[in-house]
């Protein structure tokens, strides 16, 4: 557990130096918004009904970008084998990098709903519970996001590699949050946003489990 | 096309699945094949004579 | 840590060609059945034979991808190369069987529904599973360390079957809103016989190429994790003849 405390304290000073970058991922995140508004036309019952896709689909390419960077720092000093020489777990060491791109993540989707309300000109009747199908879908991309990081780092072709395993596996993460954002947006007679809700619950359990046990073996040498 | 009633004819789609199945067992197939035997001559070669620069 | 101065076995090549030809056999005659003894079903007409081509490619592509995450597994709890040799011909046999059933998946489509792509659940969910291994192999071509490359495969083969159920619920749950039931689940009698004997057939001729693709991995990975080559014998000083 202080392991744990030591690497997020490690990830919050990197943190606090790369409001830059995450700054430029967000503008990246918008410009798909805009982009995605350009393809539909200024039809605005369409885009209503189609914003929900706009913004995950934003949020999806958009964590390719700082999923990539989570262990540029690492990869640059050579840090990742000093840690785990340490000897730092590497369960701790997984567990501070998925949380703080869970954060990154997170914050990228939250700024970007304004934005999107603007563009789409979509109402927020319940906030509170968007906020948590926007931090619960953040989760289920980063925690396989971290763990493909991890490998495609040092692999030739990292940055199509990363999206090219990370998009087939996060399917279910894309479709249950659409479609939770959907109902929260525009209404949810039958009450079906716990279900999906409960889809998104058990991919992170599963994934953050699964991801955490698997990535000693990625990084042992 | 409405799902009611028979579907009607459709022998050109039956031939078309069993075609596609066909080439692309069979060209898999070959391409296993000839890898498979390259691999083998190249491990021959390769036992045969250690490679001198 | 996997030892990379274990290269696999090399066994002979006997037994894939003669499951190969046991598979091929048996395929020719349950397609004969199935094309021209069979009846005609009651709604489809004709096009439903491409059942028997169709409902035994999508066992045996489940199958191939089962065998792919036991190899992973095992490779990892064994560190043995036999099973990375065996999950890399699983995962690309499994790659052809899956793209094969996707194309499948769409003729049939069309002539019954009237559209190319109907997003059915498992259809839709081994379109995901084809994209998601056509990216392991991916991984597994630009990782040269051969126990690198091993440790890390295997790790996404156990993540990507992992979540195949997921996958399969949400398709099936963000569908059932448009979805009108597809293909008929309960077959009778008369129709069962081309269908089991294709079954078999497309078995035995899959075991045949994982086990012909298992040599080429096991040859290569020798070639990779061979010894180095002992030092080259000192030139004579003086010039002239060697």
């Amino acid at each position: 557990m202080t392991q744990l405390l030591a690497a997020l304290r490690k990830e919050w000073l990197l943190q606090s130096r790369a409001f830059a970058p995450l700054l430029a991922v967000l503008v990246f995140g918008a410009t798909a918004l805009l982009l995605f508004s350009f393809a539909v036309g200024p039809n605005y019952e369409l885009l209503r009904g189609n914003a929900p896709g706009f913004l995950w689909l934003a949020l999806l390419l958009s964590s390719t970008l700082t999923l990539a960077e989570s262990f540029q720092a690492e990869m640059e000093h050579r840090a990742l084998e000093g840690q785990l020489l340490l000897p730092a777990s590497p369960t701790a060491v997984y567990y501070a990098k998925a949380l703080a791109n869970w954060a990154q993540l997170a914050v990228l989707g939250i700024a970007m709903v304004p934005l999107m309300v603007a563009l789409y000109d979509v109402t927020m009747p319940r906030p509170f519970a968007l906020l948590g199908v926007i931090a619960l879908g953040a989760a289920g991309l980063s925690a396989p996001g971290t763990l493909y990081a991890a490998m495609t780092q040092q692999a030739r072709s990292r940055q199509t590699l990363l999206p090219l395993l990370l998009f087939p596996l996060v399917v279910p993460v894309l479709i249950a949050a659409v479609k939770a954002t959907s109902l929260l947006m525009l209404g949810d007679p039958m009450g079906q946003v716990w279900s999906w809700t409960l889809l998104l619950v058990a991919f992170d359990a599963i994934h953050w489990s699964l991801c955490g046990l698997l990535f000693g073996r990625v990084v042992e040498d | 096309m409405t799902p009611t009633g028979v579907v009607t004819g459709g022998w050109e789609y039956v031939i078309a699945a069993y075609v596609v199945s066909l080439v692309i067992l069979v060209s898999y197939t070959a391409s296993v094949v000839l890898r498979y035997r390259a691999e083998v001559r190249r491990a021959f070669r390769a036992s045969r004579s250690p490679e001198v620069p | 840590m996997a030892d990379p101065s274990r290269p696999p076995p090399v066994p002979g090549p006997g037994a894939g060609f003669a499951f190969m030809g046991l598979g091929a056999l048996l395929l020719a005659a349950g397609s004969y059945l199935g094309l021209f003894v069979a009846p005609r079903e009651s709604y489809m007409g004709d096009v439903y034979r491409i059942m028997y081509a169709h409902v035994p490619t999508a066992w045996n592509t489940m199958l191939a991808f089962t065998f792919a995450f036991g190899a992973a597994l095992a490779f990892l709890l064994t560190a043995n190369f036999k099973w990375d040799a065996r999950h890399e011909a699983a995962v690309e046999v499994g790659v052809v069987m899956a793209g094969l059933l996707c194309l499948q998946g769409s003729i049939w489509a069309r002539p019954t529904w009237g559209v190319w792509w109907d997003w059915d659940p498992r259809l839709t969910t081994t379109a995901v599973m084809f994209f998601a291994f056509v990216g392991i192999l991916a991984l597994r071509r630009f990782v040269e360390d051969p126990a690198r490359r091993a440790t890390w495969s295997a790790v996404a083969t156990i993540i990507a079957y992992a979540d195949v159920p997921i996958v399969y619920y949400s398709v099936r749950w963000w569908n059932s809103l448009h979805q009108m039931q597809s293909s008929p689940e309960t077959v009778s009698a008369v129709f069962v016989i081309p269908l089991r004997t294709n079954a078999f057939g497309v078995l035995f001729f899959m075991t045949g190429l994982i086990t012909l693709r298992t040599r080429i991995a096991s040859l290569r990975l020798r070639q990779e994790m061979a010894p180095p080559l002992p030092e080259p014998a000192p030139v004579l000083a003086s010039g002239g003849a060697r």
